[in-house]
């Protein structure tokens, strides 16, 4: 092991090792990698799907997730799987992730696309795709695209348990029989 | 780079290596190593009722119990730790975990005749027993050794430079040497730049978000094993050491001694900061 400490950070001067993360994203894998990944091919039928109030609702209620579904990110693929994006939206962040299910129902594999933090302001849905949606450059936000090694922060993955909850529960009610 | 981040663990697995293995199956690669800790998370996590951690909570004290390799490996990394740290760093605070709502109170031990990790007994074959109850929770170990189980797979495939992070827990592979930065304890939305690691690992305890996770607002997964208190901080406590077992454990012990002199850390060849 070799650490070289930052001479800063001991005694007065840690204010001047300390820099702002306003906003903060990675991007592990476009939609497309993650279908290759995941079903070994990108061939794949869009079945984006209109979602009753009823399954809405069941949906809802069953994983505590709240934030409106958007319905266009759903494929089928050729054996009978499915491949889904969605998003998990905490009070900072914001991950996009892609689920594979199988044919008979189970879960293949979930693939983190996204991930995206941000602080300063209260963050609500629309505020959260307004800030960054094909504003990557030109976005006045700067983004902390470089820092790669975090720690003290252990994130916890329960929303995207619910999310992934919900899914499940769509694709028993809505994508099953299709 | 190359990155790929699963779920697991209860928080988000990073797994980084550079664009020149691509022409590698990569995707194998990342697959293999992803597996690996999905295996940790199954033999050690207190959450499943098949895992071997839950086996040994609810059997050991009758009977000897017989686990992975890895959860046996694991479980003496524990004991050994619990013994340099004069029991600063003890897995057997489950129970007040338990009381404080941080964890499922699927199994509980009779506290008047409850023992220490100097309970805790290896047998040949990978078994192992209790002497006197216990209920034990590896959340502050199994993680670090995840990570370093993860890296033993990309070395196995000739990767020689790569950074595999769980949830603030990493190990940084090879001898390029990778900034550091670790969330102010205080101020989320700012990072400090600690320094610089290479061929090492580094873990970090504190409050952070474990606060606000409480049913009781006001405790902490950091227990004070002696007092069997909730520690509240505003600090943070990060250990670097060769492998990421080492440090995620090194860590709770530095929050409780607060000493970045003490033996254990020498021992282990490891510098521990507190910010």
């Amino acid at each position: 092991m070799k650490w070289i400490p930052n001479p800063l950070i001991s005694g007065l001067a840690l204010g001047m090792a300390t820099i702002p993360m306003v906003a903060h994203a990675k991007v592990y894998l476009s939609i497309d990698q993650a279908k290759k990944i995941m079903f070994g091919t990108t061939d794949m039928q869009h079945r984006p799907i209109i979602l009753t109030k009823p399954i809405q609702e069941k949906m809802q209620q069953a994983s505590s997730v709240t934030h409106p579904f958007d319905s266009s990110r759903i494929w089928k693929t050729p054996n009978g799987g499915w491949f889904i994006v969605d998003e998990v939206v905490g009070k900072h962040e914001m991950i996009t992730y892609a689920v594979g299910i199988n044919p008979d129902g189970s879960i293949k594999q979930l693939e983190i696309l996204e991930y995206r933090e941000s602080y300063g302001f209260e963050v609500s849905e629309a505020s959260w795709r307004q800030q960054f949606v094909g504003k990557k450059v030109a976005s006045p936000l700067k983004l902390n695209q470089d820092i790669q090694n975090i720690s003290g922060a252990t994130l916890s993955s329960k929303h995207l348990t619910d999310g992934v909850k919900r899914l499940m529960v769509m694709h028993d009610l809505a994508l099953k029989n299709i | 780079m190359v990155k790929r981040c699963q779920a697991l663990l209860g928080t988000f697995v990073e797994i980084t290596i550079p664009n020149k293995y691509l022409d590698k199956h990569v995707s194998d690669v990342f697959n293999h190593a992803f597996k690996e800790i999905k295996l940790v998370e199954k033999l050690m996590s207190f959450h499943v009722p098949s895992s071997d951690l839950s086996c040994i909570n609810h059997h050991a004290y009758e009977k000897d119990v017989i686990v992975h390799p890895y959860t046996y490996e694991v479980l003496v990394m524990a004991k050994q730790l619990f013994e340099d740290t004069e029991g600063a760093f003890d897995c057997s605070v489950a129970p007040e975990l338990q009381k404080w709502g941080l964890l499922p109170e699927t199994y509980q031990i009779d506290e008047v005749e409850r023992g220490t990790l100097r309970d805790l007994d290896f047998k040949t074959n990978y078994a192992v027993s209790f002497r006197k109850p216990l209920c034990l929770d590896l959340g502050g170990i199994a993680k670090g050794y995840a990570v370093d189980k993860a890296v033993q797979v990309l070395i196995n495939y000739g990767i020689t430079h790569a950074v595999v992070n769980a949830g603030g827990d990493m190990r940084i592979l090879g001898n390029q040497a990778e900034d550091i930065y670790i969330k102010h304890p205080l101020r989320p939305h700012q990072l400090i730049h600690i320094g610089q690691l290479s061929d090492g690992s580094i873990a970090t305890s504190g409050i952070y978000y474990s606060k606000d996770k409480s049913i009781h607002k006001k405790q902490s997964a950091l227990v004070v094993p002696i007092r069997k208190q909730s520690m509240l901080t505003n600090q943070s406590y990060s250990v670097m050491a060769k492998r990421c077992v080492v440090a995620d454990g090194l860590t709770k012990a530095l929050a409780i001694h607060q000493d970045i002199n003490a033996m254990y850390l020498k021992k282990y060849e490891a510098v521990g900061v507190i910010l």
